[in-house]
């Protein structure tokens, strides 16, 4: 071994290679490059090294090499240089460049890191706590190049976008789909790119601060490396923006220097893993590390790889691809080979009548031209150019230049719209329908294959999967708010690799094998997309293999459908993605798979206009209501081309209408020419936004109230839908209110002794007298929402004052940024949101009311109304979250001391009332000075509550029920847990459900009385297949989990009443409902009860996908009820029937009838 | 004759009426029987099907698996274990299960119907499948959602089309009293006490091997030694004759039935307690390890693996085949053995029998002024407890049976009542469901009393309890400052990012480690080579059972051990030359 002269540091990355080279004598760096690999990392590497040797002189025998990043380890192995973990790598080079740096946060591509430097007081050490994302890429430079690529911003205008002093919107940091569905519908309201850009670095940071620091503080000095922490300003602005205020909220010490200084951005930054790895390496035997020149990695990159390829595609089963052979191929070519569409020709000079059909999507708009007899007539698309109206002013303009190039005129008899633009669309054309796309394509399947049992319509967002039984749309899965699969991302993956999207099939056919994904989700397979590259999986395979994937995300992830072959044989496929090939063999090729054991083939056909499909339904739809004898107000062709517009979101245009003043946008249309506005036209209420004469104003807003301006005619809707809500109770919403009042109970405290006989007496006469005084915090999350009643009961009754128990606000955004930066795991997120409601009640209830205790129980066991069950256990996470929320508070410093409050997470066991009187006691026996008698009185008080709280909820359920089958109307039922409840954590999609027109019951308000129960089980009971009424077993054996069976018997509930529909709420991560998913399904679903349900709802509130379910939903159940009216009335047509029959009978049977005899 | 009678007019009418009625709702297409969900029948396994039927089983390691396979086959079982779940058996536990599960939820599940689908593949019908194996897994009576498994593997088995085929659940609280006893599975106490000394046996080899692996001399010999040492236990283990009453005693007792059936039942623990036929065995395992050469001064730092219970004992994707990794990344691995979960569940009875303790006679503990009720009521305490107080000693002393018969090489278990003391004040120890307060005592516990560098807690995607009791090690970490502690999320995919996690803290504690070693070399005065020759010279030094004391303050292996020969050198009057120079 001769003498080391060089150490040179290399990172591959997930984006870029970086090497640096250090020349031993020196300890100075003497040369460094970093280059983007695009996915070609062995090659990048290999270029480098090449011009390193040539430029500085190191070769095998004179040097040491260290290499860092996600892609070195397998590349450094053909080197010989040993691998440093990148965190260990940058935290070196962070500690020998910048010894007074306490925090550094590294963003890379697919990583994010954070390392905290702390010091061991006792030993004068420093500690490194690093943190690092899980295989997530949420919060990471990937979300940013994802959103970039989709606002197709030039890179050097991405670095020079700002932060500061730039108007914020709300997106979603969490995931890097959530923010693009955010940004998805910002673009669409006209929000432009640099206060786009500026709110995901705030959602990415926000982000950070709340997963990544798993509660720790970014102290100062903060070091700020990575791709998009060093090269786009607003990404350093926003880190300068948000950590003071931590700082700030905290009390950490900040010294007297300018914000660049103690959250700053070091020269050279992109180097420092590789430089660290070099740092990493002096520690390490001279042996370590010898470089033995670039040949075997050459080696590898022209044959090895191959070999390597091939031999794991032997092991994965054969090299398997798409296809077996072109036979194969050619066969399915020919199978599934469109039918060109040819649009009719007219003679000159025809006058051509149609409807027109137009699809507003999120990538594109589309419009059809639809005859009296369902013809189409022609078509038009356009990818969308971000403002629905002006993609159909195009697309309208070409189906009308298609008909006139012709010599012909066109005549629009109808106009019906669909997509995420309908409610536009339809206001500013005077459109005759705007339809829910779940309603549009089922509609337009129908149409052209009558037999249809199963619809399968992928988009570019979305993935709808509607099941018909006689022509009727029987159920429907659509994805909630994850894309994974959908078409979008397969054309983002086919433009990643610089493949045309109409090439994607050619490319992944032409794969002889390809790696196996992970079905779900999006972001999930974008890292494996990047590993599967790292491992050396060429193009062609990836893409075959994400074109394999997509059937699994359809049935297995989004619609979890395993057993195909009990929906029906004949699918449709349809939507934009069906034009890609690859994608429809791989689907019939699962589809098919799932038929095999039946010895059965389905019919699986790809819909003639499957990119269309949408827009034909609205065109039908459109011809329907003609033929029904309406006649459209289209502002006509000539107008269409007129049309302007502008859009407006600012200050200008927030709501004041309630407390929430949410930003509207204005889109003010103008269809009539300057010499037809009349005065009239200009409106009479003073806006913010004047319209100017003509225009008409379309408001986008979240909730009725803000889609007028006047108060007058806002308060002309909320009178409206204050009418609804009498008419409709909401025990959600109810529950949700009333769980927290004080349900004033006797007080039943021991009188305060006179006479004072002793020290102890003393000292508990002390705390006796204190009670009138004292106030007690309680956080509104988790069991709280069906136990509270039982706590305040019992602390009121002791002579705590009703006001001074103080609860935290109700869940929301701002409630949650707020405390959020303190949680260090990612559970559910009602567990989640333990620690920002503690944070208000510290932060601000605190403030506002001294408080002495915060009481945050961990309730172990709930009492049960059912029978025969094994347990009634509270699920672990609820149990357990007050620990972690005590963690949060007292890991840096006791911020409780800190604010003169003790925190209580008392133990308790609510379903073992004695033993339940035993802890709260032992709890509260030196806080409030309690005797045991009283304590127990407290406790009977308490559960005299709770028990009144239960009544009362069952009594107005029972009377929504009676008066749902009085009217014969539909009620929906909800199937959640407690906190689902809480208007943050269920996105008030049930009062949604209340404005349609259904009351709302919970589970804990379906009535239990004999009557009803023996109404509806008494047949099961009597024949022995449950025990009582409110027995589970002979659905759900597994019975101990109090919340999870009480959802089995709320189903069976639902299931069993005609006047009730199922509505099931589930958080994302919920490990007790996920076992239950199927029961709750099947037990409704076997009855022929409606079901519908939103899972996987977490923070953000995905409200275009909520509007989508819940139109479908509510078009599915008109017509459920209005086949339960046609049912009732053939009933009645029945009973009259039978009635004329019986006396028909009566009459001849009888004096003189002589009665026959029969066997038994 | 037929017994006759006759219809009166209205019954005649009513007839007809119905008639008509079921004639008309069908016209209209009314009539449509409201059929609603119960959940598939279970189909037994009987006794008779014994011989015929293949007893599955899975979710330990491949040594413990191995060695209840011997126990059962010993009982008359046909018996065998599935594979080491792969992420394979995770995707079509995903396919063929709920959304959102666990990951060991989907590995356990898909594992399963991975299994069934090759005995299909290698030509076995679905209906033979079904007929002739039954798999038996434990269940648990919640909080979290384990005890739901049962019913998860049920619903993959029917999605993927081995609808029927029969899951039978032990409860792991139950003990004997088995509610779900299936008359084909005779739970007695042979079952259990077959169950139990395979997992101490299991656990205490386990423990050894990975002990020794790190500083083989030879590589690979210590699992060549291992592969013997199973095969040659799994003999011993097969061919255990469980004690039976015999002879004419037998006889004079069977004329008393219940007498017999205690007699045997106490026979049965005097054997287990009294007997040494494993101990011996032990020792013939030990004297095999023992023979191993290792070199003790390889400063490698020691992971201490907790976290959730099936996702720190499975050696395979299910954790990203973290041992295997981390010993190639230079540390030593410290398993969890499963007794300390086998001693956390009686202790966790215990404590439940303390906190209700007298809860039937009022909420209030009577002062013990009122003597003779207090009495009474801590007397009916302690007669409750004892017994569980007889099977931890009981459990303990057979472990340390089995540890002695291995040079007391393999770590003692961790005692419950310091675990408690150590995790509660973070985690609530009453607070139910997956590993309770063990994970939060189990890192302080090994970092305190210098058995770890890091500790290493894989936590499963969506694991209810372990996520919140890594919420509550925040505040661990940040108070015990000099703390390594990492967990990873095992999600069944991504294992490379994992990898590099581990790697990532694994350098601090390779840091911690090297800087530990070095101090103990210099503090013997002498140096490393010189050590190393005086080791080479002494043989004994160089086997796995030779004792080592463990020194205040230091973790790792060879710097106890450089300690401890440096004293032994000073003793032996070894001169250091560096020191002389």
């Amino acid at each position: 071994m001769s003498e080391t002269k060089f150490l040179v540091g290399v990172d591959v990355g997930s984006t870029t290679v970086k090497a640096v080279v250090v020349e031993v004598a020196t300890d100075k760096m003497i040369w460094s490059d970093y280059q983007r690999h695009e996915t070609k990392q062995p090659e990048k590497t290999l270029e480098l090294l090449k011009e390193i040797e040539d430029k500085t002189g190191v070769c095998a025998g004179n040097t040491r090499m260290f290499i860092t990043g996600s892609g070195g380890g397998g590349i450094g192995a053909r080197l010989g240089a040993k691998f440093v973990q990148e965190v260990n790598a940058v935290s070196l080079a962070v500690e020998k460049l910048h010894p007074e740096v306490q925090s550094v946060v590294e963003l890379g591509g697919q990583d994010a890191k954070m390392i905290f430097f702390k010091e061991i007081e006792e030993s004068g050490k420093k500690k490194k706590m690093p943190t690092m994302n899980d295989k997530c890429a949420g919060g990471t430079g990937a979300v940013i190049d994802k959103i970039n690529a989709k606002l197709r911003i030039p890179s050097e205008q991405l670095c020079q976008l700002g932060h500061t002093g730039i108007k914020l919107h709300p997106v979603a940091g969490k995931c890097g789909v959530f923010a693009e569905s955010d940004i998805n519908s910002l673009q669409k309201m006209g929000i432009p790119n640099d206060e786009l850009m500026a709110s995901l670095f705030e959602s990415i940071i926000v982000q950070n601060l709340s997963v990544l620091t798993r509660g720790n503080t970014l102290k100062p000095t903060v070091l700020l490396l990575g791709g998009p922490n060093c090269y786009i300003k607003g990404m350093k602005e926003a880190w300068r923006n948000n950590i003071p205020k931590i700082w700030e909220e905290r009390g950490v010490e900040v010294p007297d220097k300018p914000i660049e200084e103690l959250i700053k951005v070091p020269e050279n930054a992109q180097y420092y893993a590789a430089l660290g790895a070099i740092e990493y390496g002096k520690t390490e035997d001279e042996d370590i590390g010898q470089y033995k020149g670039a040949g075997e990695l050459e080696h590898y990159i022209k044959v090895g790889r191959q070999e390597e390829m091939a031999k794991k595609a032997a092991q994965s089963g054969g090299g398997k691809g798409l296809i077996k052979d072109e036979a194969e191929l050619n066969e399915f070519l020919d199978r599934y080979k469109k039918e060109k569409f040819i649009p009719t020709t007219f003679e000159a000079g025809t006058v051509v009548e149609g409807f027109i059909g137009l699809d507003g999507g999120s990538t594109s708009t589309k419009a059809v031209l639809v005859s009296k007899d369902k013809k189409i007539l022609a078509k038009a698309y356009q990818l969308s150019k971000g403002n629905p109206i002006q993609d159909t002013i195009e697309v309208i303009g070409n189906l009308q230049k298609m008909i006139e190039d012709q010599g012909c005129t066109m005549n629009v008899l109808g106009i019906g719209t669909t997509g995420y633009a309908k409610d536009i669309l339809k206001d500013t054309l005077n459109g005759d329908a705007a339809i829910v796309e779940t309603v549009a394509h089922t509609e337009s399947a129908l149409h052209f294959y009558p037999d249809t049992d199963v619809i399968v319509d992928v988009g570019g967002q979305d993935i709808k999967v509607m099941i018909l039984k006689n022509g009727r749309v029987k159920d429907f899965k659509l994805n909630t708010q994850c894309s994974a699969g959908n078409g979008y991302f397969l054309q983002s993956t086919a433009q990643g690799f610089g493949v045309p999207v109409e090439d994607f099939a050619a490319k992944a056919f032409s794969a002889k094998t390809f790696p196996e994904f992970g079905y779900g989700c999006a972001v999930f397979m974008q890292s494996d997309i990047v590993d599967f590259q790292r491992q050396g999986w060429k193009p062609e395979e990836i893409m075959a293999g994400l074109a394999n994937v997509l059937p699994k995300n359809i049935w297995l992830y989004v619609s979890q459908i395993p057993n195909l072959s009990s929906l029906g044989t004949k699918f449709v496929l349809q939507g934009g993605t069906q034009h890609n090939m690859a994608a429809v063999k791989s689907q019939v090729d699962f589809i098919e798979s799932r038929f095999k054991d039946k010895g059965l083939k389905p019919d699986v056909v790809v819909h003639k206009h499957c990119g269309e499909a949408g827009a034909i339904g609205a065109g039908i739809e459109a011809a329907r209501l003609y033929a029904n004898g309406h006649r459209t107000k289209f502002i006509g062709l000539d107008r269409v081309k007129e049309i302007t517009y502008r859009t407006t979101r600012s200050e200008e245009t927030r709501c004041y209408f309630c407390k929430n003043k949410c930003l509207r946008t204005f889109i003010d249309v103008k269809t009539k020419s300057t010499t037809e506005i009349k005065a009239e036209d200009v409106p009479v209420f003073k806006s913010k936004v004047p319209l100017e004469p003509g225009e008409n104003r379309i408001i986008i807003a979240t909730c009725e109230k803000g889609t007028v301006e006047d108060v007058n005619a806002m308060r002309g809707i909320k009178k409206g839908l204050d009418a609804i809500k009498e008419k409709n109770p909401n025990m959600v919403h109810w529950a949700a209110e009333n769980v927290w009042k004080s349900f004033k109970p006797p007080l039943v405290a021991d009188a305060i002794p006179e006479k004072i006989k002793n020290d102890k007496m003393k000292a508990r006469v002390e705390l006796m007298k204190r009670r009138a005084e004292l106030k007690i915090g309680i956080p509104r999350v988790l069991n709280q929402y069906s136990t509270n009643p039982l706590f305040t009961a019992y602390f009121e009754s002791l002579g705590i004052q009703p006001q001074n128990i103080v609860y935290s606000d109700f869940t929301d955004e701002k409630l949650y940024k707020d405390g959020a930066k303190r949680g260090a795991i990612d559970p559910c997120f009602p567990s989640k949101v333990g620690i920002p409601h503690v944070h208000n009640l510290l932060f601000t209830q605190h403030e506002k009311k001294k408080l002495d205790y915060i009481f945050f129980p961990m309730i172990d066991d709930l009492l049960t109304p059912l029978k025969n069950v094994q347990a009634s256990r509270a699920c672990p996470t609820v149990t357990a979250t007050p620990e972690a929320v005590k963690a949060a508070f007292t890991k840096e410093g006791d911020i409780f001391a800190e604010k003169g409050i003790k925190y209580l997470d008392t133990f308790v066991n609510v379903g073992t009332p004695k033993l339940f009187e035993r802890q709260m006691f032992e709890q509260f026996v030196d806080i409030l000075g309690l005797s045991p008698e009283e304590n127990a009185r407290a406790v009977a008080e308490g559960y005299k509550a709770l028990k009144a709280f239960d009544d009362t909820q069952r009594i107005m359920g029972r009377e929504t029920i009676e008066m749902l089958e009085k009217e014969n109307r539909l009620g929906v039922v909800l199937l959640g847990r407690p906190y689902h409840n809480d208007p943050g954590i269920n996105h008030e999609i049930l009062e949604e459900f209340q404005k349609l027109g259904y009351p709302v019951l919970t589970q804990d308000s379906l009535p239990i009385d004999r009557d009803i129960l023996d109404r509806l089980f008494g047949e099961e009971v009597e024949k022995g297949i449950v025990s009582h009424a409110l027995d589970v077993k002979d659905a759900w054996k597994n019975s101990y989990s109090e919340n999870t069976t009480r959802k089995v018997w709320a189903a069976k509930f639902a299931a069993r009443h005609p006047n009730l529909v199922a509505l099931e709420l589930s958080s994302f991560k919920c490990g007790h409902d996920a076992p239950v998913y199927t029961v709750v399904e099947e037990v409704i679903e076997h009855s022929g009860t409606p079901y519908f349900c939103f899972k996987d709802i977490d923070e953000n509130k995905p409200t275009g996908s909520i509007k989508i379910r819940l139109e479908t939903m509510h078009y599915f159940l008109t017509r459920y009820r209005e086949d339960m009216l046609k049912a009732e009335k053939k009933l009645e047509g029945i009973e009259a029937e039978l009635k004329a029959y019986e006396e028909q009978l009566r009459r001849e049977l009888g004096a003189g009838y002589q009665p026959s005899v029969v066997n038994l | 004759m037929e017994p006759t009678q006759i219809q009166s007019v209205d019954e005649i009418i009513q007839q007809r009426l119905a008639e008509k009625r079921n004639a008309l709702m069908a016209e209209a297409g009314l009539k449509k029987p409201v059929h609603h969900f119960e959940r598939p029948k279970e189909n037994p396994f009987l006794k008779s099907q014994r011989g015929t039927t293949k007893v599955l089983f899975g979710g330990l390691t491949w040594k413990h698996e191995k060695l209840i396979q011997a126990a059962w086959e010993g009982l008359g079982y046909i018996a065998e274990p599935v594979e080491v779940p792969d992420v394979k058996a995770f995707q079509l536990g995903k396919e063929y299960g709920n959304n959102g599960q666990c990951n060991p939820t989907y590995f356990t599940v898909g594992n399963l119907v991975q299994h069934l689908q090759k005995l299909e593949e290698k030509g076995m019908s679905k209906q033979e499948i079904i007929d002739k194996h039954i798999f038996i897994t434990a269940g648990a009576c919640g909080p979290c959602r384990f005890g739901m498994y049962e019913a998860e593997y049920r619903l993959a088995l029917r999605n993927s089309g081995f609808d029927g085929f029969r899951v039978i659940l032990f409860q792991q609280s139950g003990g004997l009293n088995q509610s779900d006893a299936e008359q084909g599975l005779d739970m007695n106490l042979d079952f259990f006490l077959g169950i139990l000394n395979a997992m101490n046996m299991g656990d205490l080899i386990n423990d050894i091997a990975y002990q020794i692996r790190p500083y083989e001399v030879t590589k690979g010999e210590t699992d060549r030694v291992l592969g013997e040492c199973m095969d040659y236990l799994f003999g011993v283990m097969k061919n255990h004759k469980p004690f039976k009453l015999e002879g004419k005693i037998a006889k004079f007792l069977r004329a008393l039935p219940s007498a017999a059936s205690t007699t045997e039942y106490v026979g049965k623990f005097l054997s287990q307690l009294l007997g040494d036929e494993y101990v011996k065995a032990f020792a013939e395992v030990g004297r095999r390890f023992n023979a191993i050469e290792i070199d003790r001064t390889r400063a490698k730092p020691i992971v201490k693996i907790t976290g959730e219970f099936w996702a720190q004992t499975t050696e395979g994707d299910g954790n990203f085949n973290m041992f295997p990794f981390l010993e190639k990344e230079g540390a030593q691995v410290l398993v969890e053995p499963i007794g300390t979960w086998i001693m956390y569940m009686i202790h966790q009875v215990v404590q439940k029998y303390k906190d209700q303790k007298g809860l039937e006679d009022g909420a209030t503990l009577p002062s013990w002024s009122k003597f003779g009720k207090r009495l009474s009521i801590e007397s009916n305490y302690r007669k409750k407890v004892a017994k569980l107080k007889v099977a931890e000693r009981i459990f303990e002393r057979e472990w340390n049976r089995l540890r002695g018969a291995l040079g007391n090489m393999p770590h003692a278990l961790a005692n419950q009542y310091e675990l408690q003391r150590e995790g509660h004040p973070y985690y609530n120890s009453r607070a139910g469901g997956g590993e309770g307060h063990l994970e939060v005592a189990k890192n302080i516990y090994y970092s305190h009393k210098d058995l770890a560098h890091m500790v290493l807690s894989v936590k499963p995607f969506g694991c209810m309890p372990s996520t919140q009791s890594d919420g509550a090690q925040a505040a661990v970490v940040s108070q015990y400052k000099d703390m390594i502690y990492l967990p990873i999320e095992t999600s069944g995919e991504g294992a490379v990012n994992a990898h590099s996690r581990v790697q990532m803290a694994l350098g601090e504690a390779k840091f911690k480690c090297k800087a530990e070693f070095a101090d103990a070399v210099k503090s013997t005065g002498y140096t490393l080579p010189e050590i190393q020759e005086y080791i080479q010279a002494h043989a004994e030094l160089k086997t796995p059972f030779y004792h080592v004391p463990h020194y205040k303050g230091i973790v790792g292996v060879a710097a106890s051990f450089v300690k401890h020969v440096g004293e032994r050198m000073a003793k032996d009057g070894v001169k250091a030359q560096a020191k002389a120079a």
